[in-house]
């Protein structure tokens, strides 16, 4: 029987061959034998970090990606946020900086504190850098009302 | 010009002469079919406090942002079109340390108009909506400043307070208590105009324009301490179809929605943050303002995913044939629909195809910003003024020196007081919330946020003395929030591995000079501890990965499975940086609390910091090697006695020029001692 990896791949193959999706277009999730593909969009992030830490589950860093692809899919700028760095690492799939780059942007569209910290990291032009660390401020004061209080303890 | 409003709010809108007013403006005759006339609506969104263009942390003007260039460009529209209405779209009154001084600090009196408010009246201003933001210091403050009476918690208040001067609106937030919208939810005025009768003569006419706002449901989560209990929410759609009908019958000519939230194509939900894809499809908005986004619309070059959606045109400025604006932020652009009005003899209508959506920007094409309105500082002075005095009031006194100039060679003057604000925070947060957590050892983890990157200037150095607000943003310079992570042993190690990647491989065999510092590694990811209780080496002799050594606890090594609660930012415990096991799945403590503000708390309370209480203790040290040669980095010049009063013997200075033309010295560091 085929792996769900090959088998995911040929689909994205297909795809690509269909005209479905351009190169420069980020990855396609959802594929329905993949993992996660029809967990919501925190399970899938849950699970996505899982296989990747191998917490309670056997490490695997191809699944982790399609679990957090799933969760992005889901707009969970988390999962985006993490995926940046997998694939800035080519940690589970081909190492793309354009594709991590990408995913950082997604998350900072979607106000997500962190991404839009490390867009200033990354920024060169001191204005704009200062002008993102303001913008993850005010992202963060959203969180910050939201959680006045401990995250689930594990 | 004239508001009107809902019958049942009119006691709490204090213009009573209104009607006088009106008595004398309805004077015009009415216009004949034909008469044609322009009217520019006028956005401003998400001002943020940002009165006038100044950093009040780094306590220099900043001319990217303020209200001070908006007013610029107000000016500016009003020369360009005959007939303007300017409206605001709220997170008008939070967001700087000017606005903390006015709300937390010194709070505007009932009789005062806050600082912002001062200056959109003398903007002309006609009306405003309500942001998210705007709530965060509470249903009372947001009541006085506004001129409301807010029936939420045992009776409202007995008079009304200073408010800004001119209509707030907001249909879809209503009094738990009364069940009654607690702002009134629009208003309609009457707007004169100069208008082009049939025969091309100018005459002059009214235009009656309907003002309806909204805000984001999601206000209920965010600010649910201020408002669980004491206001609901309604969706945009259920309030504008119950409202539209309503300004229609009562003559609204000409529907402006204010809205505070973006565009978002998910299914509707009365409660989703940006429901305006769908406010933009109930019948009889003419002109939709958004904001909360940050972001500007129209702009045909937008990627964003709200702006690339079916029906939206992100170069004309349409959502469903809807003329809509999104102004940006900070006062950085006004956003300005220019609405094509013709009358058919029975009143006014807006003819969409000759409808222009634009914003214009502070910003000018050759990088520069437009002038600044001095009378916008001129009426804020002494609020701007008593706001620098409370950031650099002090709140307690150092006595040594505070720098990064050799944070990566050991000394912790920087960062040893981040770790302990952190770990007593921690600490405590335990010790009241998680008893599982009890007895579990507590670490921190800080970097040196500034080590040159940007420039032989670019580092922490704050001088011994008082100690600021001010100052504390130069010792945590991110805009972090307090988090603190569970991990194992094996976990501690890795993140202190991954941690000193900041360094190279050094050969100890080679007799040429070795740069210590990997430029590809970054200092705020040198996460180090400075726990009297923790202690390692790294060994910077063996490759990444390998270099932690003598990890103890206590004296004692430490084993793989050993709990840590392990105090650090969101950014760190979400995954920033990418340090192993670190995603948000580690985090048990999700502070609401700043990074920054708990490190001014600490020295609060500590009131005087010492080098031998909060400056000197160090968890690692490099593993001692000899080498054949001298092993490099680079500073700032002229430092090196900061390296001896912080006990690096080890430490020398080679060359005051590095010789690299960036003004940086060159410094060795002996890694037998």
């Amino acid at each position: 029987m085929m792996g769900w990896r090959r088998r995911a791949g040929l689909a994205l193959l297909l795809a690509l061959l269909a005209g479905g999706a351009s190169a420069g277009e980020l990855p396609a999730a959802g594929v329905p034998d993949q993992p996660c593909a029809r967990d919501d969009g925190p399970s899938a992030l849950r699970t996505g970090l899982a296989y990747r830490n191998g917490d309670g589950i056997g490490r695997d860093a191809a699944a982790a990606v399609a679990c957090l692809e799933r969760a992005a899919a889901q707009s969970v700028p988390q999962a985006m946020f993490i995926l940046s760095h997998m694939v800035e690492e080519g940690e589970g799939s081909a190492r793309d900086p354009a594709a991590a780059r990408r995913w950082l942007q997604r998350a900072a569209d979607l106000d997500y504190p962190e991404a839009l910290q490390e867009q200033a990291m990354l920024e060169a032009d001191p204005r704009r850098a200062a002008e993102l660390l303001r913008e993850a401020a005010h992202a963060l004061r959203h969180r910050a009302q939201e959680h006045a209080g401990p995250a689930q303890g594990r | 010009m004239r508001p009107s409003m809902p019958s049942r709010f009119a006691p709490h809108f204090t213009l009573a002469l209104v009607s006088a007013l009106f008595a004398q403006s309805g004077a015009f005759a009415a216009p004949t079919a034909g008469t044609q006339a322009t009217l520019a609506i006028l956005e401003t969104t998400d001002i943020h406090s940002n009165v006038v263009g100044y950093d009040y942390f780094k306590l220099s003007s900043d001319a990217s942002l303020g209200l001070d260039r908006t007013a610029t460009l107000i000016a500016q529209a009003r020369k360009d079109f005959p007939n303007t209405l300017l409206f605001d779209n709220g997170d008008t009154i939070q967001g700087t340390a000017l606005a903390d001084y006015q709300a937390l600090v010194k709070p505007v009196k009932c009789d005062e108009q806050l600082g912002i408010y001062k200056v959109m009246q003398r903007l002309g201003y006609d009306g405003a909506g309500v942001g998210n933001h705007d709530f965060n210091y509470g249903l009372g403050f947001l009541a006085q400043v506004s001129g409301q009476r807010f029936d939420v918690d045992g009776k409202p208040t007995d008079r009304s307070c200073a408010g800004p001067g001119f209509p707030v609106v907001l249909a879809n937030v209503h009094g738990s208590k009364t069940g009654q919208p607690l702002f009134a939810p629009y208003a309609i005025i009457d707007k004169k105009v100069r208008a082009t009768g049939a025969d091309g003569k100018p005459v002059e006419a009214t235009v009656k324009v309907g003002i309806i706002g909204f805000t984001t449901p999601t206000i209920l989560a965010w600010d649910k301490r201020w408002l669980e209990g004491r206001i609901t929410t309604e969706g945009l759609v259920e309030s504008a179809k119950r409202y539209l009908p309503e300004m229609r019958a009562k003559g609204a000519e000409v529907v402006v929605a204010i809205s505070h939230g973006g565009l978002d194509a998910s299914p509707y939900s009365p409660t989703m943050e940006n429901g305006n894809y769908y406010l933009a499809q109930v019948p009889g908005i003419d002109a939709l303002l958004l904001g909360h986004s940050h972001v500007l619309f129209p702009n045909a070059a937008s990627t964003v995913p709200q702006f690339n959606l079916p029906n939206v045109d992100k170069a004309r400025g349409t959502v469903f044939g809807v003329p809509t604006v999104m102004a940006n932020l900070w006062g950085k652009n006004l956003g300005v629909i220019q609405l094509a009005l013709r009358h058919d003899g029975k009143g006014w209508t807006v003819d969409k195809g000759r409808t222009v959506v634009e914003t214009r920007s502070t910003q000018q094409v050759d990088k520069s910003y437009v002038a600044a309105d001095p009378q916008v500082m001129e009426l804020v002075r002494a609020e701007h003024e008593a706001t620098i005095r409370y950031v650099k009031t002090p709140v307690g006194r150092t006595d040594f020196r505070m720098s990064s100039y050799f944070a990566d060679v050991g000394d912790s003057s920087a960062i040893q007081v981040v770790n302990q604000a952190q770990t007593d925070y921690v600490r405590a947060y335990v010790a009241a919330n998680l008893p599982q957590y009890k007895g579990v050892p507590v670490l921190s983890m800080a970097a040196a946020f500034k080590s040159g990157n940007a420039g032989v200037g670019d580092y922490t150095d704050v001088l011994d003395g008082d100690l600021a607000l001010n100052n504390a943003a130069d010792l945590y310079l991110y805009p972090n929030a307090l988090y603190a992570v569970k991990m194992d042993g094996a976990g501690l190690k890795a993140w202190l591995e991954k941690a000193a990647g900041r360094f190279n491989t050094i050969d100890p065999s080679r007799a040429e000079p070795q740069e210590l510092i990997n430029p590809a590694f970054p200092s705020y990811n040198f996460d180090t501890v400075t726990s009297p209780r923790l202690s390692y080496e790294i060994d910077v002799t063996r490759a990444p990965g390998q270099r932690i050594r003598k990890l103890l606890l206590d004296g004692k090594p430490v084993a793989d499975g050993q709990a840590f609660l392990v105090a650090t930012n969101n950014y760190r415990a979400s995954g920033g940086g990418n340090f192993p096991g670190l995603d948000g799945s580690k985090t048990v403590v999700a502070s609401p609390d700043a990074s920054r503000d708990v490190l001014i708390e600490y020295i609060r309370k500590a009131k005087r910091l010492t080098r031998g209480a909060n400056g000197a203790q160090r968890s690692w040290h490099f593993a001692k090697v000899k080498t054949a040669g001298p092993v490099v980095f680079h500073a700032a010049p002229g430092k090196i006695a900061l390296a001896r009063a912080a006990g690096l013997s080890n430490v020398a200075v080679l060359r005051e020029d590095d010789g690299q033309g960036k003004g940086f010295a060159l410094y060795a560091v002996d890694l037998s001692q």
